[in-house]
């Protein structure tokens, strides 16, 4: 029987025929530090800034994250453990809803909540709609290594690489993310 | 009535206190220092911590290079500056974004390291407490400036010529920022590299040519 414990969450169940890999990407998503420092170069508008990422994450599975320019904080997000983010606070100079739109849309592609309901084909490992936009989770063999939106069956947002190294576009905007410290 | 006694004598003390530093800061032409810098965020435990080095030289270069937990420079002479990140191994040049507010960015900092604080008075209140030293307290007059920052506080030793060894910075959301500065070296002539916009010298042959 299926069972969706998630509300919104589309599973799969098929051609999934080596459950050590289920346990290892399930490992992988779901092994998360107490705190992750990220160093990012966004290019947005043909030009480039760089700022800090610093997520501190929940025993319940849910995280905080603020963004940090050398002039203070940009904004700071929190989401909780379905996924649901709210932006905590801004700098003046800095939208609400841009940080909704932008930091928001990067926090929960990069760190997907209730990874546990996970139940999918070989390739893509989790799959969510949300807002009229579809959320999946790529393993390659073992390994994490894209994560995209789509809207209408277009690709808005991807993220390839690794935990370590992401480059994240979306529209408008390409940001390299690197994880500089883990605590 | 005793309140505004002693806010006035708080004002005479500030006064005389600027007049002394800006007289000893004044006359250094180059500084270089390391610094470690812990943000408290009321979001985390834990204050965020960076470290690096700051090298300034008069009247308008500066070099601000974090070197834990990630490399990156950001070099500023007059209007031009230039930032550079280092991802595995190799420094990369950014576009950046910011290169209109790079000259007050530089002034500001300029007038930091100067000790040239009686020049901002239409800009600041200033006081002075004593606390392990003097420590000088600016807040922004303006409103739009008081947004984003409550208190500037600048810890001195009694050596006022070694500039401040401690900046605090307060936000109005109760968020704080400290940087620390060590081993500071004043009126040490700096290697030319050391403010290249092109490709700056590494931040340890810079060290090495003011320490020797």
């Amino acid at each position: 029987m299926l069972v969706v414990l998630l509300a919104g969450c589309t599973p799969y169940r098929f051609g999934w025929s080596n459950p050590t890999w289920v346990k290892e990407a399930r490992q992988t998503l779901s092994a998360r530090p107490a705190r992750l420092t990220q160093r990012a170069v966004v290019k947005a508008a043909g030009r480039e800034f760089s700022c800090d990422g610093v997520v501190q994450f929940d025993a319940d599975g849910g995280l905080e994250l603020a963004v940090l320019s050398p002039m203070g904080v940009m904004a700071e997000v929190r989401m909780d453990s379905n996924g649901v983010v709210q932006v905590v606070k801004t700098a003046p100079s800095f939208r609400k809803a841009w940080a909704q739109e932008y930091i928001g849309t990067v926090v929960k592609l990069l760190f997907p909540v209730k990874v546990e309901e996970m139940a999918t084909s070989m390739t893509v490992l989790w799959r969510r709609e949300e807002d009229g936009r579809r959320w999946e989770y790529v393993f390659n063999g073992r390994k994490w290594q894209e994560a995209t939106i789509r809207r209408g069956g277009r690709r808005v947002w991807e993220a390839k690489g690794s935990p370590e190294l992401w480059r994240v576009k979306g529209p408008g905007v390409e940001i390299e993310l690197r994880t500089v410290e883990r605590k | 009535m005793y309140l505004a006694g002693a806010a006035q004598a708080q004002t005479n003390d500030a006064a005389a206190f600027l007049k002394r530093l800006s007289a000893t800061t004044a006359k250094a032409e180059t500084l270089f220092v390391e610094f470690a810098q812990e943000r408290h965020l009321a979001l985390f435990e834990e204050p965020l911590r960076t470290e690096g080095f700051l090298a300034f030289q008069k009247p308008n270069s500066i070099r601000w290079e974090v070197t834990k937990p990630y490399r990156s420079i950001l070099v500023c002479t007059g209007n031009n500056a230039a930032q550079f990140e280092e991802n595995e191994g190799k420094w990369k040049r950014l576009d950046l974004s910011y290169m209109k507010s790079i000259p007050n960015f530089v002034a500001g900092m300029a007038m930091f390291l100067e000790g040239r604080y009686v020049e901002r008075q239409q800009d600041y209140e200033f006081s002075v407490r004593e606390e392990k030293g003097t420590v000088l307290v600016l807040k922004p007059k303006q409103k739009q400036a008081a947004q984003f920052i409550e208190a500037f506080e600048l810890l001195f030793g009694d050596d006022l010529s070694a500039g401040a060894r401690r900046v605090t910075m307060r936000q109005p959301d109760g968020d704080w920022t400290s940087i620390n500065f060590t081993n500071q070296v004043a009126n040490k002539a700096l290697p030319a590299g050391t403010f290249d916009l092109q490709k700056p010298m590494e931040i340890e042959a810079v060290r090495k040519a003011v320490t020797q």
